[in-house]
């Protein structure tokens, strides 16, 4: 895993100048005490953007990337936040410009991933986190748990699974199998007095209506089932005669059934373009019905993430992802009446279509039958035509409803299906006429009327089967998936509350090594699921099974509910980070569970990089005494109005710091008037020099004149050599302009009178660090018998009186 | 228990899928376009329903 080696933070948030963050050598950890509204959580902030490219807290209250960028910053200089890590292919610098284009010094396919993986896991927990998780509806802990777990990919599967069948349902070729089915059933109970269920029921009807004309025919495929019709046609001495008096009715019911069908179509017309043409006339709501369509499938593109989530994915400009799935689900709540409206009018299109389908097929088909029978040219014409006239309707009802337009169906279709239909009525008046003419005797009525219906039968049954295949084909397939989809609740409940017992089992250890069962009596807790899509805490609280946390836990029990769960989930989940951070996380903890916290971290976490950040003095300093031996680094951030937030600076530091702000035109004189005091405590510190007792804070606040006056007490007493020392009177004076220009006359010192202070605080520090080792000389280094002390190496050296 | 390793998301639904296979109550163009969209990395709604249109065209669902 990987593990950070500086932050370096600039122009960013609180941080006016660059605040920097140094982890290399040994020190993996580090603790950061700053005082309240001293800007320490810049640090979380810029961690939180590097990997995420947002700020939670920040984004959730509508302030974004310009509440990243420091106040002070013109609109040339850019907001940097550099970090390194300890894979260095992966460090990489960050910076957001004036016009808040943000871009990435690292362009390798590495980062890009580790970006990405690391910018998923557990990177930061505040104090405003703690309590959120716990507060979350059931439902929701499982969704986020499945986002921390990433399981994302089941809740996916899941709803693939579940929208299927629906869709199948829904799906114009099963709608119409249904419908075909059920017609098809009416025919053949109309001539059979039954339903045929299967091919073998048929050829049993068959088998027993050619065994009343005594022939010994027995019907078990197509094949023979012809063979019976052929049979029963031979009966029939005036063969020409008979066969075309049964094509004649055959055909006339074949061209009064097309009539329905064309009835039915027009129908199905009126019932779909009255309402639709009436929604449509309204123009603002086809404007509705417009953003609806694309606020639907900007939801889909949102919530599968197709796109990055905090880029709008039609502007392309940086937004809260949460919040616009939320507003764009608010506005289809809004246009769902209207949206009913329309799915209404798409049913009513769909049986439009349905029905124009069923014509075009029983146009074609009557067209192949009247082949055999002359039948007036201009009914075949216009049979012929039927088909194109129909397809062309259909594409262009499809067309318009897509875009929302008005459907005017052409007066030439029009014309060309009532056309069609007054044929088809002459047709069926002269087909009947004929069929009277050709006088047939009793017996070959009766044959006619077998091989109709054997005729008939033979139709509907194929009907009747090929919509029972394609209906049977849906339903196995949407009952496969109702089983495939029951079968994966239980595998995806049963995965989950097996990560749930894993991640239980640590959240317990945790919780209990914060709150141990003998003293408080909550024990056993747990995550379980609940119902169908939920998920909550479960504990023994007097040994009793007790759920949801609220119930009885003080809102200190639940904060370490809420650290127990971070801790937990980074543990368990972070693959790619070695490292995360805990922001003043102790803020509502019970001031006795604070060190359990630390001994927490230090046994179960020694193997992670934690970097916290606190402004509790009492916990910090408990952090000092039990893991500065451990090698945690300890700093401190103080703030000011001129340079932000910046680290409890060290004489090299508050160097660089002047150097560049005086590069930059800037005023330096509070920041030499603290070079001052940085230095004169190093000295006071390596001379042990005695200063007055101050009670707590107070001490912090001498000044450099205190320290001045106290080391040249302490230098008269030890280092007599030293005492009149001249630059003693010019630190004097420096001191004086530092103070000057620190605060209400600037003006009055000069780029020439910083020089000179830098110059002796130079000299001050020279008298007593060494050019060798870079340290001061120090009073328990005494040379002995040789009334001097030295520095470390023993090259600097200072007369010294003991 | 907790240094145990938890198999993730896409494995499980892999493992899920193919134990499919193993079962023959379900209908095999269901589970055969399950599996192999899953095996592209292509396991959309959209392919899903047009994959099932073309298992019912080709008749490759059992009875």
């Amino acid at each position: 895993m990987v593990s950070l080696r500086k932050i370096s933070v600039a122009g960013f948030r609180g941080a006016r100048y660059p605040l920097v963050i140094d982890l290399t050598n040994s020190h993996r950890s580090i603790a950061i005490f700053g005082e309240n509204a001293t800007g320490k959580s810049t640090v979380t902030d810029a961690v939180e953007w590097f990997f995420r490219d947002r700020v939670e807290h920040l984004w959730k209250e509508d302030c974004k990337d310009e509440a990243l960028r420091n106040v002070l910053l013109v609109d040339g200089e850019d907001a940097v936040v550099h970090l390194e890590f300890s894979d260095a292919g992966l460090s990489s610098e960050k910076h957001l410009t004036g016009t808040l284009a943000s871009s990435e010094s690292n362009k390798t396919s590495a980062f890009k991933t580790f970006k990405k993986n690391a910018g998923e896991e557990r990177l930061v927990l505040r104090t405003a986190d703690l309590s959120n998780f716990i507060d979350k509806s059931k439902g929701k802990k499982r969704e986020e748990l499945a986002e921390i777990i990433g399981y994302v990919a089941l809740t996916d599967f899941r709803g693939l699974i579940t929208a299927a069948p629906t869709s199948l349902q829904r799906d114009p070729e099963y709608v119409a199998a249904k419908i075909q089915q059920q017609i098809a059933q009416g025919k053949l109970v109309r001539l059979c007095g039954s339903v045929l269920g299967e091919e073998a029921d048929l050829y049993a009807r068959a088998t027993k209506i050619v065994a009343a004309f005594g022939l010994d025919v027995t019907v078990t495929t197509e094949a023979t089932y012809k063979n019976a019709i052929q049979a029963l046609t031979a009966q029939i001495a005036k063969h020409e005669k008979a066969t075309r008096r049964l094509g004649l009715i055959q055909a006339s019911a074949a061209a009064a059934d097309l009539i329905s069908r064309v009835n039915i179509a027009r129908d199905a017309e009126l019932a779909f373009l009255e309402p639709y043409g009436r929604l449509i006339a309204n123009r603002e709501q086809v404007k509705l019905l417009d953003v609806e369509q694309f606020l639907a499938k900007g939801q889909q593109v949102l919530e599968r993430k197709l796109t990055d989530p905090d880029t709008c994915p039609f502007c392309g400009q940086k937004v809260d992802g949460e919040h616009l799935i939320e507003e764009v689900k608010r506005r289809l709540g809004e246009l769902a009446a209207l949206q009913k409206e329309f799915q209404a009018t798409e049913t009513a299109k769909v049986h439009w279509i349905l029905s124009l389908a069923e014509l075009k097929r029983q146009a074609i088909a009557l067209g192949a039958q009247l082949a055999g029978i002359s039948v007036p040219e201009v009914l075949c014409t216009a049979l012929k035509e039927a088909p194109a006239t129909l397809i062309a309707l259909e594409k262009l009802v499809g067309q318009r409803f897509a875009r929302h337009e008005q459907i005017v169906v052409e007066a030439d279709a029009t014309e060309r299906i009532e056309k069609l239909r007054s044929l088809l009525g002459e047709a069926v008046t002269s087909f009947t006429e004929e069929v009277k003419a050709l006088e047939l005797t009793k017996e070959e009525e009766v044959i006619v009327a077998a091989i109709q219906t054997l005729g008939d039968m033979m139709a509907a049954f194929g009907e009747y089967r090929a919509s029972t295949q394609t209906k049977e084909a849906f339903e196995r397939q949407i009952k496969t998936l109702a089983k495939v989809k029951d079968e994966f609740i239980k595998v995806q409940n049963a995965t989950f509350q097996h990560v749930l017992d894993v991640m239980s089992e640590d959240i317990g250890k945790y919780y209990l090594a914060l709150h141990p069962a003998k003293n408080e009596n909550v024990d056993s807790v747990r995550l379980t699921i609940v119902g169908d899509d939920g998920v909550e805490f479960e504990y023994s609280f007097h040994g009793k099974k007790t759920s949801p946390p609220a119930k009885y836990l003080s809102e200190s029990h639940l904060n370490s509910l809420g650290i127990a769960l971070f801790l937990a989930s980074v543990k368990l989940f972070n693959k790619e980070s070695g490292f995360f951070v805990l922001d003043d996380v102790v803020t509502s903890f019970d001031a006795g569970h604070r060190l359990r916290l630390l001994r927490l971290l230090e046994e179960e976490f020694k193997d992670w990089q934690i970097v916290i950040l606190t402004h509790e003095r009492h916990w910090f300093d408990m952090i000092k005494k039990e893991l500065g031996p451990a090698g945690w680094l300890l700093r401190q951030v103080d703030w000011s109005n001129e340079n932000g937030v910046q680290l409890h600076m060290a004489p090299t530091d508050l160097r660089e710091l002047i150097k560049m702000k005086r590069a930059q035109g800037h005023e330096v004189g509070n920041d030499v008037r603290t070079l001052l005091e940085a230095v004169l405590k190093e000295i006071c510190r390596a001379l042990e020099v005695r200063v007055p007792f101050r009670f707590n804070e107070r001490n912090e606040e001498r000044t450099a004149g205190n320290f001045l006056s106290d080391l040249r007490s302490t230098l008269n007493r030890k280092a007599p050599g030293l005492k009149d020392h001249p630059i003693f009177n010019q630190i004097d004076t420096s001191n004086l302009l530092g103070t000057k220009s620190s605060h209400d006359r600037p003006k009055e010192v000069s780029a020439g009178d910083i020089d000179v202070a830098l110059e002796d605080i130079a000299k001050l520090e020279a008298e007593f660090r060494c050019g060798g080792c870079g340290r001061l000389v120090e009073a328990e280094l005494l040379i002995p018998g040789g009334k001097k002390i030295a520095c470390r190496c023993g090259t600097k050296k200072l007369e010294w009186k003991e | 228990m907790a240094g145990e390793k938890i198999r993730s998301g896409p494995e499980i639904v892999k493992d899920f899928v193919d134990g499919l296979q193993a079962d023959s109550s379900l209908d095999e163009g269901v589970v055969e376009a399950l599996s192999g969209l899953q095996k592209e990395g292509k396991l959309t709604p959209t392919r899903l329903l047009q994959e099932l249109e073309a298992k019912r065209k080709k008749g490759t669902v059992n009875g």
